[in-house]
């Protein structure tokens, strides 16, 4: 008997999936296209956009944004959702950069013990949302007042200082390509292929899809979405430590706006808030129209409102022409 | 034996000059960054029409709309100048974008208003690399690889105030200490200049000091509990008008009639002023020291040479000049010491 259920589960599994690649194809389409109506419309307005300099900048610049929003991607597609994504940045780069202090030797620890803290984050964040049924958007609404205040309990201002090598994380250059860039492409790529070539990214998707069928197929759903959150929280305090490099320091504020930027690119990008549907290829693309968006922007001397009346639209304007088609 | 003696000698004293060094170092690098030594800007003449861009952190405050007013009208003054402004909405790492894209559309001088100090120490200091040259103007940053640095310093406002309180409590009775945002860099340094003046009194008492975050509401609410507290107090220093103006209203609630007390040059707390007869002071942190900046950055476009700090003057307010202050039409929150003219008024 448990085997049938078994059977008759795979086979609902297997047939939504193949429903949702279709759906989930056209999805990423839009935002790509999106993507190219962004990069044409640079072209076209400013001069200096296409000049090899500003795209390095727009590069990576969106590398934060980037790494964040890819976490948050997991999540989302498991049909959860991460709030404290923001003030976790805003942690872990205060953390890494008070306990670097300047200091060469302190570059390993620092490193390590903030990836620790991002770990327990996230098992906290998974622990609450999967074992103990809490909402997602509750416990990580809880989560982001309570980092934000364990940040201001650790320091008030900014703090700390990183090192000259420790700054080639975000300043280095592989040949013309900065490193980030390179490191963030290589980590994307990865994601890509444990969403899409492992069976880890496959139950991840019948997790998002439905939880019940997923949970009677034999998956572990639990673990799975206990996995993302850890995920997430990972690619947080990679965002953190990214930041504190580029800035030399850490900040409280560090991390305010990206909480939000992290869900819109992940929505913009295709992937549906009920989980289940979309995938980092869209997010990434919506990852570039936000960075290059804000760069257009500034080119042209946009006032700073502006952006965000625009993000908005677009959010609104991607969303829409998903709902057109399906 | 003696040969490892003499290796030993000389590795102690070795380590000795190295200790001495390494303190003396250490010492230099103490002593307070803040010199006003003359800059050659010769290298940075270049020739009209100029491209300037503006990092602004923000604009968030009616301090910081006042302050942003009074660098565009400034600029207006000179055609040649082709301003570009980027805002970060009080995002650090927005603004180290910001300023990437400022230098990509090749600007002549950066200006910069920084959100937090630390976090803009390294794009600073690169941009002065590119050989642009770069002017800071209120926040500071954490190095002195800039041209010029132009803020009111806000110690010297505390100590201002805090003078004003002693000579009218006659260098003695009790004083309470509103401050903003613990913490925040502009509220820390008001208290510290406040209580480096009442520290040279030993017959005024410091009761309290209370934070209240640049609120009215807040600085009610300390004040009304302050009040409960203390059966005298002579004097209230207020770091800022926000937090004055709500003590004044505690005051008046608990009726008890409003000691001598400090503010700075915010419409709401001169209409108080005036209205219930305080005895007050107000001393500004001017918005206008954005003028001055944009001066700084004409001028290091022109060659001529600048001061690598400036130290805008504050303006101390005293009754004599409330009615040239004051503006009853005016909204509460408008910062009165300003050379706006009226089409550059928000």
């Amino acid at each position: 008997m448990q085997g049938k259920i078994e059977v008759i589960g795979k086979k609902m599994f297997y047939s939504l999936n193949l429903k949702t690649l279709e759906e989930t194809k056209a999805r990423q389409t839009v935002a790509w296209l999106l993507l190219l109506a962004t990069v044409v419309a640079g072209i076209i307005t400013s001069p200096t956009f296409s000049r090899s300099h500003n795209i390095i900048n727009v590069l990576r610049q969106a590398v934060a944004l980037g790494l964040v929003g890819m976490g948050q991607t997991f999540v989302i597609l498991a049909g959860g959702i991460d709030l404290s994504v923001g003030s976790t940045i805003s942690l872990t780069s205060c953390l890494s950069a008070g306990i670097m202090a300047g200091r060469g030797e302190m570059v390993i620890p620092a490193i390590l013990i903030t990836f620790a803290v991002g770990i327990c984050i996230g098992a906290a964040n998974g622990f609450a949302v999967s074992y103990l049924k809490v909402p997602p958007l509750i416990t990580t609404l809880g989560m982001m007042t309570i980092i934000q205040g364990m940040t201001l309990l650790y320091t008030r201002g900014p703090v700390g200082r990183i090192t000259r090598g420790y700054a080639y994380f975000s300043e280095g250059y592989i040949g013309p390509v900065p490193f980030p860039v390179i490191f963030f492409a290589i980590l994307f790529a990865l994601g890509i292929f444990v969403l899409s070539r492992t069976t880890f990214g496959r139950h991840l998707y019948a997790t998002g899809e439905s939880e019940d069928i997923a949970h009677q197929s034999g998956i572990k759903t639990r673990l799975v979405i206990f996995m993302t959150y850890i995920i997430c929280s990972l690619s947080a305090t990679l965002s953190g430590l990214f930041l504190a490099s580029r800035c030399g320091s850490g900040d409280p504020l560090m991390g305010v706006g990206y909480d939000f930027d992290s869900i819109t690119v992940v929505l913009i990008g295709g992937t549906t808030l009920a989980g289940g549907r979309g995938g980092l290829s869209g997010t990434l693309a919506a990852i570039f129209i936000m960075s290059i968006l804000n760069n257009i922007l500034n080119l042209l001397g946009v006032f700073a409102f502006w952006q965000w009346i625009v993000k908005g639209l677009i959010l609104i304007i991607a969303l829409s022409t998903y709902r057109i088609k399906y | 034996m003696s040969e490892a003696r003499k290796i030993l000698k000389v590795l102690m004293v070795a380590l000795c000059v190295g200790a001495l060094i390494w303190q003396c170092s250490m010492a230099l690098a103490a002593e307070p960054r803040y010199e006003f030594i003359e800059v050659d800007t010769t290298q940075y003449k270049t020739p009209p029409p100029w491209r300037i861009g503006f990092a602004n952190a923000s604009i968030s405050n009616a301090w910081r709309v006042f302050f942003f007013q009074e660098i565009k009208q400034e600029f207006a003054r000179f055609p040649e100048v082709e301003l570009l402004v980027t805002d970060a909405m009080d995002s650090p790492s927005k603004q180290v974008s910001d300023v990437e894209d400022l230098v990509a559309r090749g600007i002549d001088l950066l200006l910069i208003s920084p959100c937090t100090a630390k976090p803009l120490t390294p794009i600073v200091e690169r941009v002065m690399d590119m050989g642009i040259p770069v002017v800071v103007v209120d926040r500071g940053i954490d190095s002195d690889k800039y041209i010029s640095f132009v803020h009111s310093s806000h110690y010297e406002m505390g100590k201002a105030q805090a003078t004003w309180l002693v000579e009218q409590l006659g260098g003695k009775g009790n004083v309470v200490l509103l401050g903003g945002i613990a913490g925040a860099t502009p509220a820390e340094e008001r208290i510290d200049g406040a209580m480096f003046v009442f520290n040279q009194y030993p017959d005024i008492k410091v009761l309290a000091t209370r934070y209240c975050d640049w609120s009215p509401v807040k600085g009610k609410r300390e004040m009304a509990d302050l009040l409960v507290r203390f059966p005298r107090i002579d004097g209230v220093w207020s770091g800022s008008a926000l937090q004055g103006s709500g003590a004044v209203e505690a005051f008046v609630d608990a009726r008890i009639p409003v000691p001598p007390i400090t503010g700075e040059d915010m419409n709401r707390f001169f209409k108080q002023w005036k209205t219930m007869r305080l005895t007050a002071v107000a001393v500004s942190n001017p918005v206008w020291q954005g003028a001055i900046a944009a001066r700084i950055c004409i001028s290091i476009l022109q060659g001529v040479p600048v001061s690598h700090y400036i130290d805008v003057g504050r303006t101390i307010i005293t009754e004599r000049e409330l009615d040239k202050y004051l503006d009853a039409e005016a909204p509460d929150d408008w910062f009165m010491d300003n050379y706006l003219r009226k089409e550059w008024l928000p």
